[in-house]
């Protein structure tokens, strides 16, 4: 620690900070626009130059290393003069037309223009014009006139995003920042190029001109998409999702989201939207009120429970609804006397007897700073971009990363050993790699195995270091032999001293876990109650045909089901439900999501519920109700929760208990012998919000994603 | 050590207006764009100078070149910044009159006085 003088105060401040560093930690603002805390170091922009005593010129805050007792004064005549004439560059040739342009309101060059700006311009010569450039259909690159050239983005594509899509091209003037050769920019985390430019240059193309930043309120979310629990701001006009920003949270998803979050909003204001209850009537949908609809479903689940017994009752929940409403589906089925309820729709094997929750094993923050990684079927980048994030962040410190995957697909980041096999070999695969930390260590192998060159590279990558994990990504977790690579994984980790965990796919899928969103002994799984196990199936926020392992065969089950009741907020299922019932999507009730980590993060609904659709906790309580299954008297949302807490061992503190929560092997059941492929969802097809962004759609890895995969070869 | 294109001899028939042109010119494209004084800086400085031998200038113009080229000075990322703020000031100081007749005149003092020794 050194001490500095910062403006009379007295700072204490870590040996190689910055002069801005010692700024932010007295409070004091230094204005800038190339420095950004999670960027390196540029000091182009110039405007926090300030005075440093014995120096004869100012200094620029951000790039100035601290010495013991240097005395910094960043409001003298010297640093204001010196800020003063960088403003006046800067606004020479930027348009002064605040009023027509998007970041108008929320402009730090306009901000801070206001206090070291001018009242006119001494430039009378002619303006400089930057042509528009078209970089792909989230970013809108219309106004590059407006550029300041602090590089912001070009250092976020390289350093963050893994690739450098923008650059700076050209010289002087007539330097501009495009991509190389009209490419378009594809990065899964490009939205936070639009966060971090300070000017109105890079704007959200869907966004643009909807509205003002003083017409929005801000209020806080929690994505419902993939497991990291990204937290939000949902940005409202008139009872309408208008944009998502990031809300920082450095444990969780630091100042990043991904596009997957930012964008997905579009879908919520869509005319795919559901807004009245539907009843499918001789072969034509009829829009009906939620009165007749409940009674329609209560009416026929009633039937086929007395016809066909309980048992031929199930539902298919998605891992990306609420705890709530996760756990009200489960008292509802379990009410009718059924065990048939299940999230994991797009696995292949299902577990029995698993002694926690399966979660991350480690805390999120903690991918940032592993050493040696091994990932088991994951296409990290688009499953889990910020964790892939995290950990590109750790291999600018060294990290080794090695992955097990039948693609080598790219990363945007040092992969320093790539396994390729098919998915059925990856059992074999990892035997092979535990036999190679076995022949070091001198020990038995788990598993029959031969030590080849690669397996002995990543063993030995993994016996080296001190932080590790071997990570099993979604592929790994839908495999027909999932059981077998945790185990495998497990053996290896506890060789090596790693932390073992399951990435997650969903949301909510650690919570799905928690609140038993699986069937009991005698129920039915997923995979059962698809292939044609149910006379009665209720389908909540989840769309068979699309999320499960089945594919398109699921729909012929479905078809032959005397009663399928679908809620979702979309017109979804038409094909073979009878009933719609329009429930609210994450932006429109109050819930709660466990993230990977296992962290319990609730939230508030941001606006009110579309047309007649309705909170799906609330939908699930008027079933119960009109069916008289007893213990549904909850007022609220929150009190579901408390009741969820309350039943619970432990409780539901905001970070799960960690005997909750456990990766240990347990033993599984194989249903789907013909899946060649584990079932991952395409990172835009991810669930029925994400498929229905339509800008989403129409980027490069959108358009990829229209091509269906089929998982299997034949119906079962 | 003086660097390239540091000692320049010119006699009085050169018009040193033009000559700042030039050189004026050869900073703005030589600035690279990264840092924000030079870049906008040495084209604004340039264009006010050709808008002087246009025949365009204003007597403001002097003291605004002034000023222009003392805000660059001293506060870029590396010497070009200062090397093109120099010669502007230099001329300026040195050689206000020629500036001030051209302004007035719209046409160099130097080509002036060679005309009447012919």
């Amino acid at each position: 620690m050194i001490e500095i003088e910062l403006d009379g105060k007295k700072v204490d401040i870590v040996e190689g900070s910055m002069i801005m560093h010692a700024a932010e930690k007295a409070g004091t603002y230094i204005p800038h626009f190339c420095y950004h805390k999670k960027l390196s170091i540029a000091a182009n922009c110039r405007m926090c130059l300030v005075d440093v005593e014995k120096m004869p010129k100012p200094m620029p805050a951000c790039a100035t290393p601290v010495t013991q007792g240097m005395i910094v004064r960043t409001k003298s005549d010297k640093a204001i003069k010196a800020q003063k004439s960088v403003m006046e560059f800067l606004l020479i040739n930027h348009p002064l037309d605040c009023p027509i342009c998007d970041q108008g309101g929320e402009c730090q060059l306009q901000d801070l223009a206001v206090g070291y700006g001018g009242s006119s311009s001494r430039y009378e010569e002619e303006k400089r014009v930057v042509f528009h450039k078209d970089i792909g259909p989230l970013i809108s690159m219309e106004e590059m006139s407006r550029c300041i050239h602090c590089t912001r983005c070009v250092r976020f594509g390289q350093e963050v995003a893994g690739a450098m899509e923008l650059g700076m091209s050209h010289r002087g003037e007539h330097a501009e920042i495009e991509s190389f050769v009209g490419l378009t920019v594809d990065s899964e985390l490009s939205g936070n190029m639009i966060d971090i430019c300070p000017v109105g240059a890079l704007t959200s193309k869907p966004f643009r001109y909807s509205a003002r930043t003083w017409e929005l309120s801000r209020r806080k979310a929690i994505s419902p998409h993939d497991s990291t629990g990204t937290n939000l701001v949902i940005q409202v006009k008139n009872n309408t999702v208008m944009r998502v920003v990031p809300l920082e949270n450095e444990a969780v998803n630091e100042c990043w989201i991904a596009d997957r979050d930012r964008f997905s909003y579009e879908a919520l204001n869509s005319a795919e939207r559901l807004t009245t209850p539907m009843i499918k009537q001789g072969g034509e949908w009829k829009s009906v009120d939620w009165k007749t609809a409940l009674e329609y479903v209560a009416h026929g689940l009633q039937s086929v429970k007395t016809q066909h017994g309980a048992a031929s009752i199930g539902a298919l929940v998605s891992p990306h609804s609420t705890l709530e409403e996760l756990y009200l589906a489960g008292a509802l089925v379990r009410g009718l006397g059924s065990e048939n309820i299940d999230y994991r729709l797009r696995n292949a094997e299902f577990e029995v007897g698993v002694p926690g929750a399966r979660y991350l094993g480690m805390a999120i923050a903690d991918l940032s700073t592993l050493q040696r990684v091994l990932v088991v079927g994951s296409n990290l980048r688009k499953d889990h971009p910020l964790f892939a994030q995290r950990i590109r962040q750790a291999t600018r410190n060294g990290c080794v990363v090695s992955r097990v995957d039948d693609q080598a697909a790219d990363w945007a980041m040092t992969v320093q050993n790539t396994l390729l096999s098919v998915p059925s070999e990856w059992v074999q695969t990892l035997a092979n790699i535990a036999t190679a930390i076995a022949q070091d260590q001198g020990i038995a192998a788990p598993h029959p195995g031969t030590a080849d060159a690669h397996s002995v590279a990543i063993g030995k990558s993994l016996l080296g270091g001190e932080r590790k994990a071997v990570l099993l990504g979604n592929a790994a977790a839908h495999h027909s032999e999932a059981s077998k690579l945790l185990e495998l994984a497990n053996w290896i980790a506890q060789q090596t001293g790693a932390k073992v965990g399951y990435l997650t796919e969903a949301a909510n899928t650690v919570g799905a876990q928690l609140v038993n969103a699986f069937p009991g002994d005698k129920g039915l799984n997923a995979y059962q109650m698809l292939s044609g196990g149910l006379r009665a199936v209720i389908l909540l926020n989840t769309e068979p045909e699309f999320d499960s392992v089945l594919g398109q065969f699921s729909v012929g089950a479905l078809q032959r089901a005397e009663m399928v009741v679908s809620l979702s907020p979309f017109k979804a299922n038409m094909a073979f439900a009878d009933v719609l019932l329009p429930i609210a999507p994450f932006t429109e009730t109050p819930g709660s999501f466990v993230n990977a980590e296992g962290r319990v993060q609730s939230f508030y609904a941001v606006v009110k519920p579309l047309g007649e659709a309705r909170p799906a906790w609330k939908v699930m309580r008027a079933i119960a109700d009109v069916l008289g299954v007893p213990g549904f008297g909850f007022e609220s949302s929150q009190d579901v929760f408390k009741h969820i807490a309350a039943s619970m061992d432990g409780g539901l503190p905001d970070q799960i208990a960690g005997h909750r929560l456990s990766n240990a092997s347990a033993a599984g059941s194989h249903m789907a012998s013909n899946v060649s492929k584990p079932c991952v969802a395409h990172m835009y097809q991810l669930d029925s919000i994400v498929r229905r962004a339509t800008s989403l759609q129409l980027t490069a890895d959108g358009r990829a994603g229209h091509s269906v995969h089929l998982t299997l070869e034949t119906a079962p | 050590m003086l660097g390239s294109g540091a000692v320049i001899v010119m006699d009085d028939s050169r018009c040193m207006v033009k000559a700042l042109q030039r050189l004026s010119y050869f900073y703005m494209h030589e600035s690279c764009g990264q840092c924000t004084p030079c870049r906008e800086g040495t084209g604004w400085l340039s264009r006010v100078v050709d808008r002087i031998v246009q025949g365009h200038g204003r007597p403001a113009d002097l003291d605004l070149l002034d000023s222009v080229a003392s805000d660059i000075m001293g506060r870029t990322i590396c010497a070009l910044g200062d090397a093109a703020a120099m010669p502007v000031r230099a001329m300026i100081k040195h050689y206000r009159h020629e500036f001030a007749h051209l302004i007035e005149h719209k046409s160099s003092m130097a080509t002036a006085a060679v005309e009447s020794q012919k």
